[in-house]
């Protein structure tokens, strides 16, 4: 346990230990609830279609694990090529945000500068638009750079700060950071762009590997905007490679649909199983403890 | 790095928001170039990429425009239209103020609850983050739509259950009575990215602030509310105006039910969902986009409120 | 197709991204060259088999003309259509694009399709297609579009229910009061979660052949309401009274049931007998439950009153062409070759699920095809005998209005006749534009 230290001092007593064992209970009986559709999700995608809707027991009484080898095969590409696409995609994501979306951040919390008041309501009208209503003007936009049809409309933007969910999200972290700190390295002589870099940022890790993490997972599950961007169906990400397999009225297409959808899970909880890891050892990294 | 946190960190936890910053000094000066240095991508962006096509849209709010031939100015038609004739309209303001007001508080109360207890020095830390966590893995995703049916249909679990007691329940999630209130439930099992955020917050507290305390003998009441509660009303802010922008915007919710058309008759018929239906169903784009910027109007003033709220009771860290 | 994760495949990602050309890895278009002609093909599938036959065919065209390099953009109806309007709407409209009868009527209208009566009937033949069918895909006397199957209106029938029950299926000629009779027995004999027929009140091919049994339709052929506020009144009425009669779910457990997506459906999850529907639902159908399904006829006419064949058929899917497109003989040429050349038509239709337009496909099919495909085509070839007048189009969001007024009767909150009024107020809005 990376955070023992939280309850070192009492972990040994006994009224603790029922105390965690209730705990436990508690926990074990809540992780149940959130998990019983994935366990019908997964006992569904090795059923044979005409038990997937009209048996619903968890034990599937016949096992047909032919639908991951269909639905992976599919019928226009492999799903190896959506997945490698994905992963470009919400990978240069990451990084695009990650540094953008800090710097940004940093501007906003730490320094004054003329109009900050109105360009920071001005970041916060750009996500109370809802997305259908900027999404004609933009393909317009994006068309004529000649950019449909590349992953450059789902990266550029991110490079370029615009999602202020995260921006919103780090300014919040680093104003919860003592400015003593800040003040302590101007002191020294260090400039914003050091403070930035060698106190700021190691700082944030929480925020960052929160962004990181939020910023993959949301790429990878976005729709709208690959349905969009990327027409030729070789660049077409994960989930419309399950759209694919979306079509009701074929004969084929409900178990190779329920098998892919819960691999494309699979990334997914890899990615936040091994960051949240990161979250915890991140911060004993940074010489907080003390 | 650590030799000056060291020496600098555990000042005083509680940190009164009432003292404004002081006058400008030092590193309080303005300092434009660096300022516009670090904002540069966003500048760029907002030039090059996202305030065109904001304007656009608000242009064509005032058009009357069907996206494939060239629109047609028609001045406040659009606004007028939607105060005066539009009965539903009204309706997908009821659905989505309701599932705003039920969905946000319970949703923040969960992720905040479960993240206190995850934050905890427990075994098996990892897999019950990760567990809690995966629900909201399955975003707006088919998989959870026909999961969340498995659940709340007429066929669904809960039913089976309840014809063991021999009674023969409702089919939840289709009910004008209660699908909206499906849809609150879905909201709140996906408590985990503002948990996950709360955790990073929770992490972010030093961990000297919490010793001292102990030294000083406060006992795990009264850290919490001197401590880790005021040390993180800035994420409890930020989760809650994200919360409540991402409501007023749900969406994808809805096609879980009735396949995305608002239904049973008009029951789910979010302000998004019928925006979109006007702009990509009835080809209405000068009326949908009317429609998103009074949903800008009502975000933006539910934001302002917050913001001005936030003196009251955010305590930032850069505050003295 | 293997995509091997090695480094030259992420590197030539790589490099397709940042430089941002078209470089493909897909067969159909093995490479970038600028002597080709570039053909951007989108449509929507509705199977996994139609997605793997038309890419065959697709494939097998530029294999035989190595000039034309076809890029391929298909994907599932709900995302096509977004995807279909923004890009027409941002000026990158598709040279080709698959279309049904509500869409053909709003890309037509606005100028984005082009007319295709100079290319029939040389190069394209229509003399042996389903002449209903190619009506519909019409608009203003125009050709506008090129069907590609031929679907008509069914009620998708549990006849292992039927036999559960003891209950008789009434003939094909039956009326609308011997299938509330029918369906209400459904109730008494299996059990209180079991209902004879999924409510269709709000659904749009129904209520149009119940209009016509009527001597009316939904829509006239001059794009007017074909109906009077009575005839939409005694529509929602008579759900109303299947409702309490027990012989149509109650409004909850129906609303979830949307008609084409039979993951949902009464049939599927074993309570309820019948649904009208379409027939290229049927495999969808057939694939979910262990039973065994049928086609059965929707009612023709009312007790006393004229029976006549009323269920018209149409294309599920058409093809149409960009006006902007500047590829349009190409264009034509693949369609040509889809549909008319031998090797083409073979490769698109055998086993792709789709019915072949034409009396000769469907009648190669009706020896050759699956279980489901000679089942669709007997149940077709019984609605020739006696074709109906053609299906004429509506306006968008007819089912949304349909359904929403449906709903509003079956949880109490309008009476049938406030339902019929709502309904023509909503359409008749929409008619004006």
């Amino acid at each position: 346990m990376t955070n023992a230290a939280t309850t070192s001092h009492h972990a040994r007593s006994i009224a603790i230990s029922w105390q965690s064992l209730a705990i436990h209970a508690c926990l074990i009986i809540g992780a149940l609830v959130m998990i019983y559709p994935l366990l019908w999700l997964a006992s569904s995608s090795v059923k044979p279609p005409n038990l997937i809707f009209s048996d619903l027991s968890l034990w599937p009484a016949r096992l047909r694990l032919q639908n991951y080898v269909d639905g992976w095969r599919g019928a226009a590409l492999p799903f190896s090529t959506f997945f490698l696409n994905s992963f470009i995609i919400s990978g240069f994501a990451v990084i695009g945000n990650v540094l953008a979306c800090s710097m940004v951040a940093y501007a906003f919390a730490r320094l004054n500068f003329a109009l900050k008041k109105t360009l920071f309501a001005l970041m916060m009208l750009t996500i109370m638009i809802p997305l259908h209503a900027t999404l004609i003007p933009q393909y317009a936009l994006f068309y004529n750079l000649g950019w449909v049809n590349t992953f450059l409309p789902l990266i550029v933007p991110k490079f370029l700060a615009v999602d202020a969910f995260f921006i919103f999200l780090m300014v919040q972290f680093i104003r919860g950071i003592p400015r003593e700190l800040d003040e302590a390295a101007t002191v020294d002589g260090a400039g914003p762009i050091r403070i930035y870099w060698s106190i700021i940022l190691p700082l944030l890790t929480p925020a960052l590997v929160t962004t990181a993490v939020f910023s993959f997972i949301w790429t990878y599950e976005d729709f709208l905007s690959p349905l969009v961007y990327l027409t030729s169906m070789d660049k077409y990400t994960v989930p419309q490679g399950l759209s694919l397999l979306m079509s009701s009225k074929g004969a084929s297409s409900w178990g190779p649909l329920l098998a892919m959808s819960l691999l494309s899970l699979v990334p997914l909880f890899l990615v936040f199983f091994i960051f949240q890891r990161r979250l915890i050892e991140g911060i004993a990294a940074t010489g907080l403890k003390g | 790095m650590s030799m000056i946190a060291q020496e600098k960190l555990p000042v005083s936890a509680t940190r009164r928001p009432a003292h404004r910053q002081r006058a400008a000094v030092g590193i309080n000066a303005n300092n434009n170039a660096a300022a516009f240095l670090f904002l540069s991508p966003w500048i760029l962006g907002m030039v090059c990429l996202t305030l065109g096509p904001i304007l656009a849209s608000f242009y064509l709010s005032l058009t009357s425009y069907d996206m494939f031939t060239a629109p047609q100015w028609i001045g406040l038609d659009n606004y007028v239209k939607m105060a005066f004739e539009d009965s539903r309209y009204y309706q997908s303001l009821k659905v989505t103020f309701t599932y705003v007001f039920l969905s946000v508080p319970l949703k923040l109360a969960f992720a905040l609850g479960i993240a206190m207890l995850l934050n905890r020095g427990l075994r098996g830390l990892g897999f019950y983050r990760s567990v809690f966590y995966l629900p909201s893995l399955l975003g707006g995703s088919v998989a959870v739509a026909i999961m969340w049916r498995q659940v709340f249909s007429y066929d669904g679990i809960i039913n089976q259950i309840l014809l063991k007691f021999g009674i023969d329940g409702p089919s939840w999630i289709t009910s004008t009575d209660y699908a909206l209130y499906t849809l609150v439930a879905l909201a709140v099992w996906q408590f985990g990215s503002p948990m996950v955020i709360f955790l990073a917050g929770l992490k972010q507290i030093p961990q000297d602030i919490y010793d001292a305390a102990e030294v000083d003998g406060a006992g795990s009441v009264r850290k919490f509310v001197s401590i880790t509660l005021p040390l993180l009303t800035p994420i409890i802010f930020f989760n809650f105006v994200m919360q409540i922008i991402g409501a007023f915007q749900a969406f994808t919710p809805a096609y879980i039910i009735s396949g995305g058309k608002g239904g049973p008759a008009d029951a789910t018929l979010f302000y998004t969902l019928y925006l979109y239906e006007q702009a990509f169903t009835n080809f209405q784009m000068g009326y949908a986009s009317a429609m998103a910027w009074v949903l800008v109007g009502i975000i933006g003033l539910a934001t302002a409120i917050s913001f001005l709220s936030a003196r009251y009771w955010v305590h930032y860290g850069d505050e003295r | 197709m293997s995509v091997h994760l090695n480094r030259r495949a992420l590197l030539r990602h790589g490099a397709t991204m940042m430089g941002g050309a078209a470089l493909s890895s897909l067969p159909l278009a093995s490479s970038f060259a600028q002597d080709k002609v570039r053909v951007r093909f989108a449509g929507y599938v509705e199977s996994q088999e139609q997605l793997t036959q038309t890419l065959a065919v697709l494939k097998l065209y530029t294999q035989k003309h190595p000039n034309v390099e076809i890029i391929p953009e298909f994907t599932n109806f709900g995302a096509f259509t977004d995807k279909i309007a923004t890009e027409t709407a941002g000026g990158n409209a598709p040279d080709m694009f698959s279309v049904n009868v509500d869409l053909l009527a709003e890309y037509a209208r606005r100028g984005v399709t082009t007319p295709l009566d100079s290319y029939i009937p040389n190069p394209i033949n229509l003399s042996d297609y389903l002449q209903s069918a190619v009506n519909a895909a019409k608009f203003d006397g125009k050709q506008f579009a090129i069907p590609n199957d031929a679907i008509g209106p069914a009620i998708i029938t549990n006849a292992s229910a039927f036999e559960k029950a003891g209950i008789t299926l009434p003939p094909e000629m039956w009326t609308w009061e011997e299938l509330a009779e029918t369906a209400s027995a459904f109730n008494k004999a299996l059990g209180p979660r079991f209902w004879g027929v999924e409510d269709a009140g709000g659904n749009y091919i129904p209520c149009d052949i119940f209009l016509r049994s009527r001597g009316k339709s939904m829509f006239t052929q001059d794009h007017r309401l074909g109906f009077a506020p009575e005839d939409m009144e005694a529509w929602y009425a008579y759900w109303q009274k299947l409702r309490e009669t027990r012989g149509t779910p109650p409004g909850d457990v129906q609303a979830l049931a949307g008609n084409d997506d039979p993951s949902t459906s009464g049939i599927v999850a074993g309570r309820a007998a019948m649904n009208i529907t379409l027939t290229d639902s049927f495999a969808g159908f057939q694939a979910l439950t262990q039973d065994n399904l049928i086609l059965h006829m929707m009612p023709n006419g009312f007790r006393g009153g004229e029976m006549k064949q009323r269920h018209y058929c149409y294309a599920g899917n058409s093809t149409t062409v960009s006006a902007k497109s500047p590829n349009q003989k190409h264009v034509i040429d693949i369609i040509r070759f889809m549909h008319f050349d031998p090797e083409g038509a073979k490769t698109y239709y055998v086993g792709s699920g789709m019915i072949p337009c034409s009396k000769a496909g469907r009648d190669a099919f009706a020896a050759t095809g699956s279980e489901a495909d000679r089942k669709i085509i007997a149940y077709l070839d019984v609605l020739q005998k006696e074709p109906a007048p053609p299906r004429y189009p509506g306006v968008p969001g007819m089912t949304g209005m349909l359904t929403r007024a449906n709903e509003g009767v079956a949880f109490g909150k309008l009476t049938p006749k406030q339902a019929a009024e709502q309904f023509i107020r909503e359409v008749s809005a929409r008619l004006k534009k």
